[in-house]
């Protein structure tokens, strides 16, 4: 597959450093190869969209990327630091450690949310600065209301998951990656599992993120969404990357066949 | 009736110590529950093998024995490290030794309901706390353990009732719980009938109460989340 | 103090093979009599009115809330005293015997725990299947002994397995009023002996194997009906 420079975002910066690269991934679930030795390029403010159909390897590359799903081969460079795929051998204290460096430098929006359904929404944002940052309780409380604020939630702090609608505890996981204050942020499929009335209010969160200049990597099918604030769109089929580019040229003008079937389908 | 009337105050001793045991026994057995699930689904062979073994020991092994065991073996095991050092011993305390018979035998049971629970646990939950950067260690104590208890608790709670009931097995080596107070007593009124009739309503009395208590714990928890 | 010469004794393995019989009749026929009376309680409980209903309610709480050593107790220790029964065909038929107050004990604990298992199989039996039993125009006690009955029998078999294991283990309390099972027997002639620890081990590792057996046949039976789950019985 042909290497091509992959920032092509509206940053103004003369050579926008790299923030994030995914060299050379692949993954194999037993006999099935998954994902075929894909590349991928962000750099700081970047927001690079990968569609697909399902199947196509889309959500194990951004699982891959936190190491939630152990690459079989390749790496993952994040701010110029190495984490080499495993592959055969055994996983060291070391490279728990480092993991663990890296996951707290990455934060993750899941499809179904995967709130913590004893823990109240503050709770649920206070435990990542708390726990894995040790920020004080007391700090750790005002961030999170300022996290849950920012999302349009400072009035549901003291609510449990089971009491939010899909939109509201969608919204809660991402004040909850954002308590990390990570460097960059991976959403799988955010809007997939809500009802279609409350996916607006999580994009909006998204796009507002997006706006203040974010550095993003999000899985997702909402075409027109990727459109306005993707930097690059990476097309994935069948475990290779097919196209990638500006989004207006990959969504309005695609190339090849697999793509342009694809694309067919969600515009009727 | 009015024979067994002088013995109630000794009764209630009995009762009493009927649901201290069980309240004493229990929380070990769901402690050492909870470390055996964890160790029978760990990646450690040796652990898993470990797990499996105890819970398949206790699941074959009636509790009659293991009480009887507990206390005649820890007896013997006792005189016998005292032996050289010339030291008499008095002989195993049967309440602690039926303590520790209830707290084993009922640990291998709470295994199997954790266990169970284990292989249900959403695995969102998990790599949530993962990819927060939360450790391995930080993600079972403060997200696994406590949603497992969560959801066991209606389990657990049948747990107790029957604990509450086997406990009556400690009459066997001495322990003075509701059943050894009641043989005494129909001993010594030799109305053996009513004596029994009435330790039944205690039992029962004891299920009912500890029944409602468990209920109204799930309700209010229920309503927490 | 911890020998073993009680395992070279041809009266201590006597003890061990008769009482294994005692125990599987105490299992099998407190089984057959405890599924009997548990199917009745079931129907009770799924078919009566407000009052025979309650009168099931009743039935189950009180025999799986009093512990099966007060309820042996109270067997053989308790109802003898009652005079008039002397004579009755009942004190003839079960006061007279250990193992007969024994089965009829553990029959009557356990039909309580098997008539919410059979209650639970006759609630799974979805209510569209016995209403097209009724279009074809079945009568009720034919739609129950063709369609009801068969139906529930057939998802409850797999915890059949877990019910044996739990009246095998609360067969052994029955030693406590003489009966000669398993437990009963061996650890008796452990006091001649001086020894009660050497039975307890033997026996106890022969329930382990029983159990382990139980199990095993369980789970050949239940790959064939496919049912998942093991749920542990109780039945003290």
């Amino acid at each position: 597959m042909a290497e091509r420079e992959t920032s092509v975002g509206p940053s103004l910066s003369p050579s926008p450093k790299t923030l994030l690269e995914v060299r050379n991934l692949r993954k194999s679930f037993g006999s099935l190869e998954v994902l075929k030795g894909v590349n991928v390029k962000a750099a700081k403010g970047d927001i690079v969209t990968l569609i697909g159909s399902s199947g196509s390897g889309k959500s194990t590359l951004i699982r891959c990327i936190n190491f939630l799903e152990e690459p079989s081969a390749g790496e993952i460079v994040l701010d110029g630091q190495v984490f080499p795929a495993l592959g055969e051998h055994r996983r060291t204290r070391k490279h728990n450690a480092d993991l663990i460096a890296l996951r707290r430098k990455v934060g993750m929006v899941f499809q179904s949310f995967n709130l913590w359904p004893h823990r109240n929404a503050l709770e649920n944002v206070m435990e990542g600065p708390v726990q894995a940052l040790g920020v004080p309780r007391k700090d750790a409380r005002e961030r999170a209301h300022s996290y849950l604020e920012k999302v349009g939630l400072g009035d549901r702090t003291d609510h449990y998951p089971s009491q939010l609608s899909g939109g509201q505890q969608q919204r809660v996981a991402i004040a909850r990656a954002l308590a990390m204050e990570p460097e960059i942020l991976l959403f799988d499929e955010p809007t997939s599992a809500l009802d279609p009335e409350l996916v607006g209010e999580v994009l909006r969160v998204m796009q507002g993120l997006a706006s203040e200049g974010r550095t993003m990597i999000i899985v997702t099918h909402e075409m027109q969404f990727a459109l306005e604030v993707s930097s690059e769109v990476v097309f994935l089929s069948k475990g290779n990357i097919e196209e990638r580019g500006a989004p207006s040229d990959i969504l309005r003008s695609p190339k090849s066949e697999a793509l342009a079937s694809f694309l067919q389908r969600y515009r009727s | 009736m009015e024979v067994v009337a002088p013995y109630f105050s000794f009764w209630l001793k009995g009762a009493a110590l009927t649901l201290g045991l069980s309240a004493a026994s229990f929380p070990i057995s769901a402690f050492l529950g909870l470390i055996v699930a964890f160790a029978a689904v760990s990646p450690s062979r040796p652990a898993a093998l470990a797990a499996a073994m105890y819970i398949n020991l206790f699941r074959g092994l009636p509790e009659i024995i293991v009480i009887f065991l507990i206390f005649y073996g820890s007896n013997i095991v006792l005189t016998m490290l005292a032996q050289p050092f010339g030291i008499q011993i008095g002989g195993t305390n049967p309440a602690i030794a039926a303590l520790i018979a209830l707290s084993i035998q009922f640990g291998s049971y709470a295994a199997v309901i954790f266990k169970d629970w284990m292989g249900v646990f959403p695995r969102g939950y998990t790599e949530a706390g993962l990819a927060i950067g939360m450790t391995r260690l930080q993600i079972r104590r403060r997200i696994v353990v406590p949603l497992l208890l969560r959801s066991a608790t209606p389990a657990l709670g049948n747990l107790f009732l029957v604990m509450l009931k086997i406990s009556a097995l400690a009459s066997l080596i001495g322990v003075e719980e509701l059943s050894r107070t009641t043989s005494i007593i129909a001993g010594s009124t030799r109305e053996p009938l009513v004596c029994y009739l009435i330790a039944a309503g205690m039992y029962l009395v004891i299920s009912a109460v500890s029944g409602f208590v468990q209920h109204r714990f799930e309700v209010a928890m229920e309503r927490s989340i | 103090m911890l020998n073993f010469a009680i395992l070279e004794t041809s009266a201590f393995w006597w003890a061990v093979l008769n009482g294994l019989g005692v125990t599987a009749a105490l299992t099998v026929l407190s089984m057959i009599f405890g599924f009997i009376t548990g199917g009745i309680l079931a129907s009770m409980n799924f078919y009566g009115g407000p009052g025979v209903r309650m009168g099931a309610k009743i039935y189950i709480f009180v025999f799986r809330g009093v512990p099966l050593l007060i309820l042996l107790y109270l067997f053989y220790y308790g109802l003898p005293r009652v005079t008039w029964l002397r004579g009755s065909y009942f004190w003839d038929l079960i006061l007279t015997s250990p193992f007969r107050t024994a089965v009829f004990v553990l029959t009557i604990n356990n039909a309580a725990y098997l008539g919410e298992m059979i209650r639970g199989g006759l609630r799974m039996v979805p209510a569209g299947l016995l209403e097209a039993a009724a279009a074809v125009g079945m009568t009720k006690t034919r739609i129950f002994f063709r369609v009801h009955a068969p139906l529930a029998l057939r998802s409850i078999l797999g915890n059949l397995g877990s019910e044996t294991i739990a009246v095998v283990k609360a067969s052994a309390i029955t030693s406590v009023i003489t009966v000669r099972d398993l437990m009963g027997g061996p650890t008796v002639l452990g006091k001649v002996y001086l020894d009660p620890l050497t039975p307890l081990l033997v026996v106890g590792l022969i329930y382990v194997v029983i159990v382990q057996l139980i199990d095993l046949v369980t789970r050949m039976v239940g790959r064939r009906l496919s049912h998942p789950g093991t749920v542990q019985a109780h039945h003290v």
